[in-house]
């Protein structure tokens, strides 16, 4: 135990977020009661929707690219419909 | 070993305070980063520190907060960016940065803090060691200093300790206040690049990224806490070795300090009495032992420099040689008895020393204690 | 102490803004100077101007293991900067044979019964006047005061005092005047029993 190369070394409380993290399956897409659905021919590619959704959930591929929605992580808080200054997102009852 | 030479000849020995000691320890450290705010009796180590960075005399950013709790915020924020921190504080200063002492403690971040003790509500400036009493169990390293040459030896040892990747923990350097603080007396001063030697640059164990994201301290589920309490339990442990390793080193290239985390002075094989206290208390009971000598009474005075973690084994191995043991505190644990006193007499406990025991607790809201004092509470148990 | 080794005691008294914390920090400096182990204990909590306030000087030896404040018994010599606070000095505590070395024209009634102690006076204010250390309407006294300390006792030397005064004023005009006042009060300064 004196030697300094037996001791063990600190567990530190360093993370990195990964998708599906939360707690159960992660998939936090059955959360949901509503969903939000986009149209395309509304869209401006503004990406608002993208920047404000909370979990990450609304994915752009490459700038000038539609944004689309990751359903399976998706919990349907509306934020999105919300925000977008066109109507190109609206709000479904599952 | 080096002898310090009290004369004029010898440049290095100047008359400081506690505080300005604790500021000239912080400067031959090279921190990068010092955010603190003032409070009454720590004000002088603020000020000092950062007229020396406001005239150029060390490369350090000095941050002006608005509180103690940015303060510690800040200071963590710096550690993570991969740089020596420091800071210091006092009493309700500590109190109030309170929360982010634990974050500090608990998750590991190697900040170097000086705390000069001083009494708590109602408003109080004198010393007793309450406020920093009141930390031990937030995962700081505790150092308690006699005076004010050991403030400034226990505060440059402090950093290579905090910053040993076996041990990477922040450490608290207690000083009595204004009996420390604002007292001056000699001090020699180590040379920079005496100190340079001695501690070599920070090195961090993680460093946030912002090319390679991640998060210190995020929600963590009850497994991972878990984990990091074992961890941090496992650190103290490491601590136990590295704290007296250092010491050593410090010994050998500066010929202060000792390699044991407790101070033994007189003759413990020949004593009938054994004195046990911190901070200045101990000090002062090593110079009662002239006045109980002349009264009969071989006395010894057991003082542990180092708090958390608790020197249980140098404390049980000095204790089996006495027969009584005066226990002297300077701050309570309200319900029971002084900190001091209740963690010694578990150990005696545990290991079945067989010693007669005796707790008294002085000091508060810096009542004064003298040697005279403490003299005549030995007198009373023998 | 004991005969193995000396260590001196001394209490500075004086009024919040008279500079009695300077003269400790001045005086433990003098005796660093010339090779002793010192002490400099100032009480704080009352420092508002005009309040009665003391401040402790050890010079020793060998290392001061002590922190307390002085044990009264035990004091060497007192200064004392304004006359007043004489009223304030447990004289009964005070051992025969200590030092007071006081700022005042006649020495105050109390002190007067005292024959078993040893009572010097100087005006250390008129010192201050005549070399010009005035601040905020407050003559400054207590590096004054220290001249005639050291006349009364012989504990440090003039030489170490004047050093002593320009570590902790520099050099220049503030420092000279300041030794002036030194050399007048060493000058003046006399025991009256």
């Amino acid at each position: 135990m004196d030697n300094e190369s037996e001791m063990k070394d600190p567990v530190l409380p360093l993370g990195r977020p990964t998708v599906g993290s939360a707690p159960g399956p992660g998939t936090t897409g059955d959360w949901r009661t509503s969903k939000p659905i986009f149209f395309e021919e509304q869209c401006t590619k503004c990406y608002q929707c993208w920047l404000y959704c909370p979990e990450g959930t609304i994915r752009v591929d490459a700038k000038g690219e539609y944004p689309y929605i990751d359903y399976v992580y998706c919990k349907g808080c509306g934020v999105c419909v919300h925000v977008c200054p066109q109507d190109a997102l609206k709000m479904e009852k599952e | 070993m080096r002898k310090v030479v009290q004369t004029m000849k010898n440049p290095n020995v100047q008359l400081l305070t506690g505080n300005a000691a604790v500021a000239t320890a912080a400067k031959l450290a090279r921190p990068k980063v010092i955010p603190a705010y003032p409070i009454t009796p720590q004000t002088l180590i603020v000020e000092t520190i950062s007229g020396m960075i406001a005239r150029g005399e060390f490369d350090c950013d000095f941050v002006n907060v608005e509180s103690e709790h940015s303060a510690m915020g800040a200071a963590i924020g710096a550690s993570l960016g991969g740089v020596r921190t420091f800071t210091a504080t006092s009493a309700h200063g500590l109190l109030y940065m309170g929360e982010l002492v634990w974050w500090a403690g608990v998750t590991r971040v190697p900040i170097v803090m000086p705390v000069v003790n001083r009494s708590l509500n109602p408003w109080n400036i004198w010393p007793d060691h309450q406020d920093s009493m009141t930390f031990r169990d937030a995962g700081w390293i505790q150092f308690y200093a006699k005076n004010n040459q050991e403030v400034l030896d226990l505060t440059l040892c402090a950093f290579k300790i905090a910053e040993h990747h076996k041990v990477w923990m922040p450490v608290m350097i207690c000083l009595d206040g204004f009996i420390l603080s604002h007292t001056s007396a000699q001090v020699e001063i180590p040379t920079q690049e005496e100190v340079d030697e001695f501690l070599p640059p920070f090195k961090p164990l993680a460093m946030l990224d912002p090319d390679d994201p991640f998060a210190h301290g995020s929600l963590t589920d009850s497994k991972g806490i878990w984990e990091q309490r074992m961890s941090l339990i496992d650190g103290f442990n490491n601590a136990r070795v590295i704290i007296p390793k250092v010491f050593h080193e410090y010994y050998e290239k500066f010929g202060r300090l000792s390699k044991e985390m407790i101070e033994i002075v007189g003759d413990i094989n020949d004593a009938n009495v054994a004195i046990v206290a911190i901070g200045t208390l101990g000090e002062e009971a090593e110079q009662s032992l002239e006045v109980l000598n002349k009264r009969g009474i071989k006395a010894v005075v057991i003082r542990p420099r180092v708090i958390r973690p608790f020197p249980k084994k140098e404390l049980i191995a000095a204790l089996r040689k006495v027969p009584k043991l005066l226990v002297i505190d300077r701050a309570v644990s309200f319900g029971n008895a002084g900190q001091l006193a209740i963690e010694i007499q578990a150990e005696l406990y545990a290991n079945k020393v067989d010693i007669e025991f005796h707790q008294i607790i002085r000091g508060l809201g810096g009542m004064d204690v003298t040697y005279m004092d403490i003299a005549s509470e030995v007198g009373k148990i023998m | 102490m004991d005969g193995k080794w000396m260590m001196t005691e001394i209490r500075i008294l004086s009024r919040g803004g008279q500079g009695g914390v300077t003269a400790a920090k001045v005086l433990a400096y003098s005796g660093h100077l010339g090779g002793k182990f010192v002490q400099a204990i100032p009480k704080y909590g009352a420092e508002r101007k005009g309040a009665p306030i003391f401040a402790d000087v050890r010079i020793a030896d060998k290392h001061v293991k002590t922190h307390a404040p002085v044990i009264t018994g035990n004091t060497h010599s007192w200064i004392v900067l304004e006359s007043s606070l004489v009223e304030t000095m447990p004289l009964d505590d005070i051992t025969p044979g200590t030092i007071i070395v006081i700022n005042s024209k006649e020495i105050p009634p109390a002190l007067k019964e005292k024959k078993s102690l040893k009572i010097g006076k100087v005006d250390a204010v008129d010192i201050a006047r005549e070399c010009g250390l005035i601040k905020s309407g407050t003559m400054m006294v207590s590096a004054t005061m220290l001249g005639a300390w050291i006349k009364a006792t012989g504990l440090i030397s003039l030489e170490e005092l004047i050093a002593a005064i320009k570590h902790q004023f520099g050099e220049g005009e503030l420092a000279e005047a300041n030794i002036r006042s030194i050399r007048m009060a060493y000058e003046r300064f006399e025991f009256v029993n």
